[in-house]
Formats: structure tokens, sequence, C-alpha cells
């Protein structure tokens, strides 16, 4: 309780809320942008943090980083381009939304659903920090796998209508992870002597191909000039949520929050596998499942929820075994290191006061982007009313400066337009292409620590049953592929009647 | 239409002049003046690491010492190898600078996906080495090794584990060194990262790990692993490694600090390279400087250009030796 | 100007209503597999040449994309064969209209993007961004001077903020 009161005076501070509201403005513009990347934008306003002390420089960082797990539902929800890849699920039932006029209510939920998760796990941090921490030191590199081998389960659920077309798309993203340097034994994997593909195809530029440019190439379907959304019912929007709404997404969000914390401790998973995992949750518990990719408020909630639910998580190993959860921690580690603050077992007992003033401070964080947010979205949902003749092109620039800031190369923007045409054909032949993001999310982990659980056991396969967790996750697997398989077999009967 | 016409136009002379500023040149035109533009400092290598914030903090005193502001900036990908390449773009006293380290020129052109790296040590004229930062062997606590003799004595009945971060390098080379002259088998297990690494030992997935000092600190600290040895020939003690016996007490010579030089485009002038080296030399020197060093636990280096070639050979040897 | 413009509208639009007559009826299914099927067995044939092996262990580097690659194969199979089946047995395939004025457009507006990529490796990314920018609106048919003054300033805007306010580095 002392140390709760001393972090407390470090935090109520001036500078820190002005900072903190200073980060939270950059995170969701660089959130919404197609291309501006969370990491991006860490690493573009670290230098400004060198000379800020520890709880200053953490509110900003903080700031960044949750709004810009918010803000990649913006552009996903409105113009059909996540902006973040975690933000992709959000878009599968966020773009209907604004299809039918009702963009205001879709953004409304994610910015309910994204302070809820991280007003969740910035709680969980705070009260529950030790024995998350004890229970992420159980889980290992077979745990590790499993979990990544449970979220390729989502692939049934992602796959629209044809189960075959969903698990050749996924196999398709999973084959793509693989080029570059292979982590296990060092070698390379088709990277044609191409030094640009060396360390792989960062899922930022794919996602800009997959979604955002195809999206362009798929303007030729009709004649757009200056066609716009229509105003008015912009305007006339009802974005009152009905009593119904409020009370379905009540226990989606509950169960997203849970799954966001789960993943965000454990490292490399981070918000996107979050929140694909979430929204297959959220259908499989709905009454409604049949409205999930055509405009369900459930389905926006889950996935919102879960991505803002990891950045507490993630926060949780960083702050009590010194683990970056992903690449966005990775670099606030860096900002600990530079105040002279080591991450390690024994900061909380060396520091106690900045460790509580950050805890406390997230969950502020949270409350400022809610109000931030609430005037924002007013402001980013004037961009449905440009015409689309208009927005194209913009939203063309955008991209483009964005995958090349990514690693400054045009290469990357070759490598985007490949993947929009890529995606352009396979949605022309009725393929989803969010199981090859899924693959791509997933593919380098499920690998990785599948090989590297092998390396440990000598080449056992037990490995995979040498723990609880373990046993528990090879029966939700096994469960899970059951009945993906019998409902398969129920639509073919129906399909057979007809 | 007139007005639309007449629109195009304006913005095609605006193109044109834009085009004319795209293609500038950075060559400088007098040595004696250099430097006469700010100067870009590119670290290839994570932002929040350890060179990255070296670099940074090493900036701000670009003006006092240069005369022109220094820009720190990242350039990611392949390890570092693909900011190295687009440096070759450079002419000689060109205003960038870059790090590079044994990764780039020792390890990454004798390992697999060599046909991928297209520059050589010899594509640039080092300058100084920023840092040496002394590697340290971790075990898990529970094995109580803490030192050679108890590692060997450990390694006759057991395969050894070791994490380090990347199958490829500093960490898996020296490793492997180690081993191969105490004579003990060894597993390596590469992870995504040193943390991770130092995170599979404390959990005891593994046995040993490989890490910078400052890495290893937090969990050193906490009492979950213990040092085994340093690799250096000194050892080393402060208030987290006390009295840690080095590889070097035990005759073992293939083992090499991990250093971050500052390089230029080759054909830069001596007079250019020494007055950088001057100015950060002086850099080093600066209290804050010092502060930040002991902080990550990394040494200064007043390495010459020879001191500099001569590492690169013998991680080289050792490279090629251990592959 | 504008009687030349409005000629070049009438010709584009007659080549639009002859091309739009071109319709193709295409089984989705048939051609989406064999697609993957061509890209499976071309990423199988290439995995010696571009995956070297240093280990003989069980498990190796190319046991992850072979394995993928694989699935690849023998779902699109499985989707084939379903699909002959089914026209074999005289039932209704999946089968969806492909429009050819649709896509040469498409081709059009992709040529446009790699154009907007050339012109980044000679230009800066403002110049490029105004090129394409005024080529895509004529595409779009815009002939609104405000939408050309727009997407001009839009390009200038976007290139300011990303370099000097975000300090993004532009081409």
């Amino acid at each position: 309780m002392d140390l709760f009161m001393q972090g407390s005076s470090l935090l109520f501070n001036v500078p820190n809320f002005l900072y903190m509201n200073l980060g939270l403005f950059l995170g969701v513009i660089f959130g919404a942008i197609p291309g501006l990347t969370v990491i991006l934008c860490i690493v573009l306003f670290l230098p400004f943090t060198y000379t800020l002390g520890a709880v200053e420089s953490f509110m900003f960082l903080l700031g960044i980083y949750c709004a810009g797990s918010y803000g990649g539902s913006i552009s996903a929800i409105l113009i059909k381009t996540p902006g973040t890849p975690h933000a992709a699920a959000t878009m599968l039932d966020g773009y209907p939304l604004t299809q039918k006029g009702q963009s205001m209510k879709a953004l409304k939920m994610a910015l309910n659903a994204s302070t809820f998760g991280g007003i969740f796990s910035a709680v969980v941090l705070l009260f529950f920090a030790p024995q998350v921490a004890k229970f992420a030191q159980m889980m290992g590199t077979p745990e590790y796998f499993l979990v990544c081998a449970f979220g390729l389960t989502i692939i049934a659920g992602v796959s629209g209508n044809n189960l075959i077309k969903g698990i050749i798309a996924g196999a398709f993203g999973l084959f793509i992870s693989t080029i570059g340097i292979d982590a296990m034994s060092g070698g390379t994997r088709f990277i044609f002597n191409n030094i640009n593909l060396y360390s792989g195809i960062a899922l930022v530029i794919s996602l800009i191909g997959l979604f955002a440019l195809s999206e362009v190439l798929a303007k030729s379907e009709k004649d757009v000039v200056d066609t716009t959304v229509n105003k008015e019912a912009l305007n006339k929007q009802n974005c009152k949520f009905t009593k119904e709404e409020k009370k379905s997404v009540r226990r989606p969000m509950i169960v997203s929050a849970i799954i966001g914390v789960i993943i965000g401790i454990i490292p490399g998973t981070g918000a996107s596998m979050a929140s694909f995992f979430s929204y297959d949750r959220a259908r499989a518990m709905s009454k409604h499942p049949e409205e999930f990719g055509k405009g369900s408020l459930e389905g926006i909630s889950a996935c919102e929820t879960a991505n803002n639910a990891v950045t507490g998580a993630t926060l949780i190993p960083l702050l009590t075994m010194g683990i970056p959860g992903d690449g966005s921690v990775a670099i606030m580690l860096g900002a600990l290191m530079i105040n002279g603050l080591t991450p390690g077992p024994n900061l909380f007992s060396e520091h106690g006061p900045i460790m509580y003033a950050i805890m406390i401070g997230l969950i502020f964080v949270n409350l400022f982007m809610y109000l931030q947010g609430k005037v924002l979205t007013r402001w980013f949902a004037k961009v449905i009313s440009v015409p689309v003749g208009l927005l194209t092109p913009i939203i063309v620039m955008f991209c483009f400066a964005g995958a090349f800031s990514v690693n400054s190369s045009l290469f990357d923007i070759k490598i985007t337009l490949v993947f929009a045409v890529i995606a352009y054909i396979m949605s022309k032949f009725g393929f989803s292409t969010i199981p090859v993001l899924l693959g791509l999310v997933l593919g380098t982990l499920t690998e990785e620590n599948f090989r590297r659980s092998l390396v440990l056991s000598d080449g056992k396969w037990d490995i995979f049953v040498s723990s609880p967790i373990c046993i528990v996750f090879l029966f939700l697997i096994t469960i899970t592929l059951i009945l993906i398989i019998r409902s398969q077999i129920k639509t073919n009967i129906i399909k057979g009647t007809k | 239409m007139k007005k639309l016409f007449s629109i195009l136009l304006m913005s095609m002379i605006l193109c044109s002049t834009l085009f004319a500023n795209g293609s500038k040149e950075t060559a400088s035109s007098s040595l004696d003046t250099w430097p006469q533009e700010p100067i870009t400092v590119i670290c290839p290598w994570a932002v929040g690491g350890v060179a990255d914030l070296v670099n940074r903090k090493a900036a701000v005193y670009g003006q006092e010492l240069l005369g022109q502001p220094v820009l720190a900036t990242n350039e990611l990908g392949a390890g570092g190898n693909v900011a190295l390449t687009n440096f070759l773009k450079n002419k000689a006293n060109a205003y960038n600078l870059i790090f590079g380290g044994e990764g780039a020129f020792s390890i990454a052109p004798n390992v697999d996906g060599k046909e991928a790296i297209m520059f050589t040590y010899d594509d640039y004229v080092p300058v100084m080495n920023m840092y040496s930062a002394t590697f340290v062997m971790t075990a898990d606590a529970k094995l109580n090794i803490t030192n050679l003799d108890e590692l060997k004595a450990y390694g006759k009945d057991h395969k050894c584990k070791v994490a380090v971060n990347g199958i490829a390098g500093s960490e898996a080379f020296i490793a492997k060194a180690l081993f191969k002259e105490l004579g003990i088998e060894l597993t390596l297990v590469s992870y995504n990262g040193a943390n991770l690494a130092l995170n599979a030992v404390s959990k005891g997935e593994t046995e040993f790990a490989l890490s910078h000092q400052s890495q290893a600190k937090g969990a050193v600290e906490a009492g979950i692993i213990t040092p085994v040895t340093v690799f250096s020939d000194k050892a080393v003690s402060n208030e987290v490694f006390k009295d840690v016996k080095p590889v070097g007490d035990y005759g073992i010579t293939s083992f090499f600090p991990n250093t971050c030089f500052l390089l230029a485009r080759k054909g830069t002038s001596p007079e250019v390279i020494s007055k950088i080296r001057n100015a950060y030399l002086e850099i080093m020197q600066k209290e804050d400087m010092k502060k930040l060093f002991s902080q990550l636990m990394i040494e200064p280096s007043t390495w010459t250009a020879e001191d500099m070639n001569n590492h690169i050979a013998h991680v080289t040897q050792i490279v090629k030796d251990n592959n | 100007m504008k009687k030349f413009l409005d000629s070049v509208d009438l010709l584009i639009d007659n080549t639009g209503t002859k091309l739009e007559r071109h319709n193709m009826n295409v089984p989705i299914n048939i051609v989406g597999a064999i697609l993957f099927i061509i890209i499976a067995i071309v990423g199988l044939s290439l995995v010696p040449s571009q995956i070297k092996l240093n280990t003989s262990s069980a498990i190796t580097a190319r046991t992850f994309p072979l394995l993928m690659l694989r699935i690849v194969l023998i779902f699109s199979v499985v989707l084939l064969l379903k699909d002959i089946i089914a026209i074999i047995r005289k039932k209704d395939i999946e089968m969806k209209e492909i429009n050819l004025l649709v896509e040469i457009r498409a081709l059009i507006i992709l040529a446009m993007l790699i154009l907007f990529l050339v012109l980044l490796h000679f230009s800066s990314f403002i110049a490029s961004s105004i090129v394409f920018g005024i080529l895509m609106l004529f595409y779009f048919r815009s002939r609104k001077l405000s939408s050309y003054i727009i997407i001009c300033s839009s390009a200038i805007i976007i290139g300011f903020l990303f370099q000097y306010v975000l300090k993004v580095r532009l081409p």
C-alpha cells in the first residue's frame, strides 16, 4: 500500500499526463494509417524520451502503444484497410457496418471495447503481475507451439464458406512465412540470393498488399466517379446501442479480455493472434453466429477488447522477467535501461515506486485514450464522405509511404504489389485472404517453437505431453478438430439433400 | 477546361523542380572545411539496443565537437546486412557513417546465405570502435556451476544445452569454440533474442545461456542463474558479476568481444577519418557517456584501425573453424 | 481542349461497351485449384535449390515448407476433383462471371501502381505522388478542377507530414 501511494505521487504530475496524451495522439494516427505501425512510431519518437525521466517516457511510450493498438480499427472499419495487422479481424465486421451506414456505431464499439480491454489488462498488471508471471514461467517452448497450433484451427473459422479453400490459403500463408533465414538452422529459404528477403517479409508489408492495395485494384469492379457513402446517412446515424446490443457484447468482451491477457504473456505472439482467437471464440459462443462477417457488434467487441488486453499483459513478462513480448515492448526495454532500470525479478523491490507509477499510469492511459478517441473518431468518420475517386489515390500514397518506411526500402513496395495481385486473384476465385494473413502471423512462431521443442528433447516427441498445460492444449485442439469435421459433414449432408 | 490545363502544367513544373531536388549530390567540395552538412550515423540494428543507445547518446555531442549536428538513425533488416548493402551507394567522404561489426564481416560471409552478401569489409574504412562488450556464460542456478572446471566435470556425463540468440550469431560461435576446446558436447538451442535465451535458462529449459552482461544482470541479481565464465582475458568483477573467472585463465583463445565499429565508405580521406575519430574519442570521455557505458556494462575502446582489422580476421578464423 | 477530352471519353466509352459484352463464365473452384496446383508444383520443384541442407536430422529447414506446399497441392487436387466429380454427376458447380472490361481496368490500375513505384526510383515521393494522383483522377474520369487541386495538395501535405512532423523517411 505504501508503494501504491508513493507510485501515485510520482505519477500525478502534469508533465506525465501531457506526454501521455501526446503519445496517445501519435499512436492513434500511426495506428490508423495503413503501413505506419506502432513500432515505427515508437522508434521514431524514442529519441524524444532520452531526455525524459522513467515515468514520463513510459507514459509517452505506453500512450503510443495503447492508442496504436486501437487506432488500427478506425481504418479497418471505415475504408476496409486494417491500419495494423491485429485490426484485420475487426475489419471483417466493421466494414460491413460502414456499408450499412453504421460506421459511427462500429467505431464507438471499437473504442469502448479497446478501452475495456486496456483497463482490464492494466488492472491485471497492477494486482496480479506476480501470479501471472509465475504462470508465464510455467509455459515453455512446447506449450508455445501448442498454443500456435491451436491458433491454426482458427483458419476453419475465417475460411468463408469453403473450408478446403481456407486450408489452401492458410497453408499458402504459412509457406510464405518461411521465406528468409531459418532461425533454427541458419540456412536460407527462398531468398533467391536477394538480401532484401534475408529476414523474411514483414507482416505490415504483406498486410498493405493483401488488404489495402488489393482493395484499390478491386475498384475496377464498378464506376466509382465521385461516389460517396450517403452523407445524410452519416449525419443521421443512430449510434446509441440498444439494450440487447449492450447485453450481447458483455460476454464476448470478458472472454476476449482474458484471452488477450493469456496471449499477451506469451512472448512473440502479440495482438493479431489474440484478436483472431477471440473473434473465433466469440462466434462459437454467440447466439447469432450467422451475423459474423456481416456486421456483428459482438465480433468487433471481441477482437478490439482482445488486442488491447494484450497491452498490459505484455508488460508483465517485461517488468518481472525482462522479457519483451513484442517489438514495441522490446524498445521500451531500452527506455528502461537508459534510465538505469534493469528489468528482472528485482525490479519491483529496487524501484517499487516507479513501477507502481507506471502500472497505475497505464489505467489512466486507457482512460485518456477513450476521451481522445471520442473526439478523434468523429473527425475520422468524415473520411467516408470523401469521394472514392479522391480517396483511393490518397490511400495509395499513404500505403506506399508506409511500406517504404518499414525498412526504408523500395523493394518492400514491390512486395506489397505482389501481395496485392495475389489477393486480387484469390478473391476473384473465391478464396478468403484472411487465412493467408493468419498463416503469416503464426507461421514462424509455430515452426520455430516446434523445432526448438524437438531440439530440446533430442528429437523425442513426448515433450509435447510433458506438462499439464500441454495436455490441456492437445485436448482443446482435438476437440476443435472434431467439431470442425463434424460441422463439415453436416453441411455436406445438407448440400447433398438439396 | 483551360484552368485544368494550366493546373496540369503547373503541377508538371512543380514536379520537375522536385525531381531536380531529388537527385542531389552528397559529395563534399572541400575536405578542409569538412563537415559542411549534418552527419548521419546509421545503426543497422534494433532501436533500443546497446548500439542504438550509444549512437543516440553520442550524437548529442555532434554539434559541439564536429561543428555540425549528428543525426542518429536506424535502418533495419537482415541483421544489419541490408543497411550495410545500401550504404555502398554512398561515395567517399559522404556525410553518412554506419555501424558494423564481426557479425557482418566475419560471420555473414562464412555461413549460409553468404551468396546474398554483396559487401566485404574492404568496402568500408574503420573509423573507431564504439565499444567492446564482453560475453558471459550463465547457468541454471540449480546446477551450481560457477567456473569452467565445474562445467567440465558436469559436461563429462551430460550433453549440455546452451541457449543462444540466433544459430549463426556471435554467441553461437564462441559457445561452439569453447565447448570444442573443453572437449565436451553441446547442443545449441537458438532463440529469437538474448532475453528469450536467458529466459530459457531461467525456466530450466536449457542448462546454459550466452549473452551480454547487461542482459543477464537482472536474473543473476535475482539468483535464478549464476555466471560461469566471461569471454575475456581478465576477470570481471562488478557488483553483479563477482569475481567471474575469464576463459583466458584456462588457456582458451577462441573468443572475442562484441564490437561496434563506426565505418565510413571506402576512399574517405584520412583527414576526415581522423577528424571524426578524434571527435568521437572525445565524446566517449563525457561524463554521461561513461555513465551510460557502466549502465550497459560495456567498455570504451581505443582500438586502432589495425586492432579492428585484426579483430575481424580473428573472428573470421573462429567462425571458419567452428562452422 | 474540352472537345478533345470529350472525344477521348467517347472513344473509351465505345471500347468499354464493346469489351463489356465479353463475359466469361468461369468455374472458379477449378481455375483456382489449378492455379494453386501450379504454385505448389513450382514451389516444390524449387525447394532443393532454394533450401540447402546441412544436417541430416529428421526435422530440417525443409520439413515445414515442404509440408505446407504439399498441403496446398493435396487440397487443391481435392478441390479440383470435387468439381470434376460434380460435373460428371451433372450437378451444379460454383461459377462466376468474369468481365473482360473489369479485368482490363484492374490491369490499368495495376499499371498505374507500377508506374508510381518506378517513378519513386527516380524522383522524390511528392513528385511521384502528384503524377500518380493526377493519373488516378484521370482514370476515375474526374473533371473537377477542385479534385486535382486536392490531390496535388494532399501529396504535398502527406510528404511534408511524413518527413517533418512524423519524421518518417521517404524516398
